[in-house]
């Protein structure tokens, strides 16, 4: 191990590096930091997380909870857990339809603990910062996002090179029918132009007629019945070619150098995790890049200029700030209660039964009614769904994040985005229970989930979703009717109180029904 | 005929493809192993035994040319073909042109030793086998015993075949169906009427149906649409047995079953759940111990319960837990689990609207090396079933016309699947260790268990059917598994 750990875990979210070492002991490590900075499942801190102030290192008898009586007698008798929760403010824009959170401090307890929310200049972490930090310092930073865009040129430079090699490939070939001879060194350019009698017709009999001089053909005769394109071809490597195939497909190591084909792949800093790294849109792009930074050891040189850096720090501004989904900060407000939402409008912090008339969807069809209308409430707004799904598994311990990145509605980590990447698309289907509810229902003549129901839509998703080795999940969440509430909590009209729905108690009458689509190939199953 | 060979065609293929090119080509890899790789000295070999070019006519005797049948290697695409590159992309051109034109070359024929009679007579709409060559008929027809002719006192059975495998025997070449000319022949049911002419090769005053004929006469008769007669040929050219399942047997076919037709489901959905209250004893203990506990506890404590008053009127109130998965469960209201299944049956379809629902698994599959016995499968029976139980399920749609199945449709479907076995030890629910593996388990209840179900069980799931969706003629087979996540925090 080398390197000193860092000390104050909740410092300031900018990468660093770590000095070289083997592989092998900076695995481990490296994933412990990054348990100790990200694992806490939730902003609750519990002893059992790192980063609780009573934490103890789990030994070999303290594991789970038994659960026989007697334990549960006397664990009456112990104190209860000191539990930390934290009061984060945010502020709701309804411009945007999200929560903003700007306090670095509380950016980093919703982000490291949970993986809530986005920052608005960065991949996810809100890395932008530190990243223009280092730039005024005239920076080495490896924060993701310039990996990303050094992965993209790397990426780039070798469809350059691809498009060239079968490009001059092509033309060997052409010239070796055209000539009849091996292609020479000068390569290409001796192609002859105008050349014809083998226009329509590549057979050997034609050629051996213009078999040209001997001094000509040289070395082994090219069988002209297995000419292609490609006998010429000699392939650049990827600079990624290692990454999904072979014995240690997934594993996340430093990338090797290699130079294959004047195509150089330079290793990054070494021995690094990625600080977060989401799955990308887009083809291929599939797997984090092997080399990332992580955010555990300062190196020496960076304290000698300590005091530089606390006085360049306040010359960037944060304009960045963490923006969360409106299922999110419900989760965070009503679900846990960690977050507290201050209104602008009002110039106050919303109590926590009005959140949702804020958070709910407003049907485009109906004309607004006067501001002080009261806020109606219907089962099947989509909010309501999507947040059923969300809390669903929420509950159930899965990172759920937004995933519009895959034609998918909620993405499922099972720790989260910095550890693996994730296994689960979460495509939303609601159910009516009662049919007179569609028809009457005011978001039933929007097509918020019609078109999902067909089969190139779904195919579509599947294909997307087939590439970067998720499973697409269908959700099926049954929409209650609204006659199955208490009449205590409607108005007249059928609709829901908003301010009256208390969370748990509403989500209740939701179910929730998973299937998973796969695709089935009966050649290669047999 | 034409159809099969040019599904040979498309589906064949390089059976090494090239490992770089498909490393850098990484996008058509799924494609590409998604076909069947032929070998293509098998593909050379059956192309000597069907094709014959007519002789030329200055060659004496009759002699037969067979083309060599040459299938190019599948390249890569030419995305900037130039000027500079003519000969080549012509080249290229005219041996995929050539390799077509040879493979279809000449008149495909069979060997009279390898073709099977069959004949229609007015008796029944279905196909009377005549006579049998090869193992084909070993997966396929079904035998119908006829009445008793007097002088003896043995029942005389012979085999008639269901329309699908009549034509895909028929299309393959191996079948030969032969339809009385009725004027002639007095609508009796005794092949003794037909007499087998051997300067004609044929039957005295039959014609010979035609594959298009076939087609006519075959789709649409007992449900049999198109699509699932499409799915039905491509998992037999791969070598799957392929049958009907039970409620699409014709009724012809099915007296004389071990059972009756009418089975009574398993669990009758209009019951009230069986609750085993007694196995619940320790929950409910451990609860009002809990309660009694928590009460105590806060008494004792108060200051420290205290300190959870910010969490009042959020969804954590009333939380007494020391660890995240005590907060999920606290969480965690939604219905969900394997109990949610089977509601939609009881309570959202009223009879008038129930319609055909077209997911429902109209094929059983076999693997092609499980051995299989008609015998044993009984036409479906349950016993049958229980011998040799399907490895999948397939219905056939049309992916245009209909959109992806509902709950309820998947609901009915996944309560007439068997539970796919799982013997993997089952995760310990509150302390009561849930009930084991058997095929039939009972649902588990509503609450997530402890120890979380690993990944690939969930992306599997407990009961699946697979879907082969068509699309004008392509199919893509799509495999649906009823899922429950039951896992919950790790930490």
């Amino acid at each position: 191990m080398s390197g000193p750990t860092q000390t104050s875990s909740e410092g300031p979210s900018g990468p660093s590096y770590r000095g070289g070492s083997s592989s092998k002991p900076s695995n481990r490590s490296r994933f412990q930091a990054n348990n100790k900075k990200y694992g806490t499942p939730l902003p609750i801190l519990l002893p059992s997380s790192p980063l609780h102030p009573a934490y103890q290192a789990p030994s070999r008898d303290t594991v789970g909870s038994r659960s026989s009586f007697i334990s549960t007698f006397l664990s009456v008798f112990e104190a209860p857990v000191k539990v930390e929760v934290p009061q984060c403010v945010g502020v709701f824009d309804p411009l945007t339809r999200s929560v903003w959170i700007t306090d670095p401090k509380d950016m980093a307890i919703l982000f490291n603990r949970g993986f809530f929310g986005k920052g608005t200049f960065s991949r996810s972490e809100p890395t932008w910062k530190s990243r223009r930090l280092d730039q005024v310092r005239g920076g080495q930073s490896a924060a993701a996002e310039k990996l990303r865009e050094k992965r993209r040129l790397e990426r780039k430079q070798f469809k350059i090179d691809r498009a060239e090699a079968m490009l001059s490939a092509a033309k060997a070939a052409e010239q070796v029918l055209v000539t009849g001879q091996m292609p020479s060194e000068h390569g290409p350019d001796e192609v002859a132009e105008g050349s014809n009698g083998d226009a329509g017709n590549g057979e050997e009999g034609n050629l051996s007629g213009r078999a040209a001089s001997p001094a000509l053909t040289t070395g082994t005769d090219v069988d002209l019945s297995t000419l292609t394109p490609q006998t010429f071809l000699v392939r650049p490597t990827r600079p990624d070619a290692n990454r999904n195939r072979g014995k240690n497909a997934f594993k996340r190591r430093p990338k090797p150098v290699t130079s294959v084909n004047g195509t150089t792949v330079e290793a990054g800093p070494s021995n690094a995790m990625p600080s977060s790294s989401l799955p990308r849109s887009g083809v291929s792009d599939q797997e984090a890049p092997s080399v990332q930074p992580a955010v555990v050891v300062v190196p020496d040189d960076y304290e000698q200029d300590l005091s530089e850096d606390d006085f360049e720090e306040s010359i960037v501004e944060d304009l960045e700030h963490l923006q969360l989904g409106l299922e999110e900060a419900w989760f965070l407000s009503s679900g846990i209660g960690v977050l507290k939402i201050y209104d602008t409008k009002t110039q106050s912090f919303i109590p926590r039964e009005s959140v949702l008339a804020l958070l709910q969807t407003s049907p485009v069809s109906r004309v607004p009614k006067t501001p002080t209308a009261p806020p109606r409430l219907f089962p099947d707004d989509p909010f309501l769904i999507s947040y059923a799904c969300y809390h669903h598994f929420r509950s159930l311990g899965w990172v759920v994040k937004p995933g519009i990145k895959f034609s998918a509605d909620w993405l499922l980590y099972r720790k989260g985005p910095v550890f693996s990447h994730a296994a689960f698309s979460l495509v939303i289907v609601p159910v009516y229970a009662s049919s007179e509810d569609r028809r009457k229902s005011p978001y039933a003549g929007q097509d918020w989930f019609q078109e999902r129901m067909s089969w190139k839509w779904i195919s579509t998703v599947m294909r997307v979703n087939s590439l970067v080795q998720k499973n697409v999940i269908m959700i099926y969440v049954t929409v209650p009717s609204v006659a199955s509430f208490d009449a205590s909590l409607k108005f007249g009209d059928g609709s829901l109180d908003p301010k009256k729905v208390d969370m748990k108690a509403l989500l209740r009458h939701y179910a929730i029904q998973e299937v998973s689509l796969s695709r089935f190939s009966p050649a290669r199953r047999r | 005929m034409s159809a099969s060979t040019t599904h040979a065609q498309s589906s064949s293929r390089d059976p090494e493809p090239n490992r770089q090119s498909s490393i850098n080509s990484g996008l058509e890899v799924d494609d590409d192993e998604d076909d069947v790789l032929l070998d293509l000295s098998r593909l050379q070999s059956f192309a000597s035994r069907v094709q014959y070019v007519a002789a030329e006519e200055n060659q004496a005797g009759p002699s037969s040319i067979r083309p060599k049948m040459t299938i190019p290697k599948r390249g890569e695409k030419d995305f900037e073909p130039l000027e500079e590159t003519v000969n080549l992309q012509d080249m290229m051109l005219q041996r995929s042109r050539e390799a077509l034109f040879s493979a279809l070359l000449g008149v495909r024929g069979g060997n009279i030793q390898s073709i099977s009679q069959a004949i229609i007579l007015p008796s029944s709409p279905y196909p009377r086998i005549l006579t049998t060559r090869g193992h084909l008929m070993d997966s396929m027809g079904i035998s119908i015993s006829g009445p008793a002719v007097k002088p003896q006192k043995r029942r005389q059975t012979h085999t008639e075949l269901l329309p699908e495998e009549a034509l895909y025997l028929l299309e393959r070449g191996s079948l030969q169906i032969w339809i009385p000319n009725t004027a002639k022949v007095n609508g009796g049911s005794t092949p003794s009427n037909v007499d087998w002419n051997d300067t004609d090769f044929g039957f005295e005053d039959c014609i010979e149906m035609s594959v298009m004929q076939g087609f006519s006469f075959f789709l649409g008769k007992d449900g049999l649409t198109w699509e699932r007669y499409q799915a039905y040929a491509y998992l037999k050219r791969l070598g799957y047995t392929v049958q009907r399942s039970r409620r699409f047997l014709p009724t012809r076919f099915l007296g004389g079953t071990s059972e009756s037709a009418a089975q009574l489901p398993l669990s009758n959905p209009g019951l009230p759940p069986f609750r085993s209250w007694w196995l619940s004893i320790p929950v409910v203990l451990r609860r009002c111990f809990g309660a009694l506990g928590t009460v105590i506890s806060r008494l004792l404590w108060h200051r420290s319960w205290s300190r959870r008053q910010v969490l009042e009127r959020s969804a954590l109130q009333g939380w007494s837990g020391r660890t995240y998965s005590s907060i999920g469960l606290h969480l965690h209201c939604s219905q969900s689990g394997l109990s949610t299944w089977g509601r939609a049956r009881m309570t959202r379809i009223a009879p008038s609207d129930r319609m055909t629902n077209p997911y429902t698994p109209f094929w059983h599959v076999w693997k092609p090396d499980r051995p299989w016995s008609k015998a044993q499968w009984d036409k479906s029976s349950a016993a049958g079933l229980a011998r040799q139980p399907f490895d999948f399920a397939v219905a056939a749609v049309d992916a245009r016309a209909e959109p992806l199945p509902s709950l309820e449709q998947l609901d009915e479907i996944f309560d007439s699947l068997p539970q796919e076995t799982d013997t993997r030890p089952r995760p310990v629910v509150d302390g009561v260790t849930a009930v084991t593996t058997t095929a039939q388990a009972p649902p588990q209840p509503n609450r997530p268990s402890p120890k979380g179900r690993s990944v690939p069980s969930i992306r599997n799931g407990d009961r699946a059917f697979v879907v082969a969706v068509n699309d004008s003629g392509n199919q893509g087979w799509v495999r649906f598994g009823r899922t429950g996540f039951a896992s919950i925090f790790d930490v």
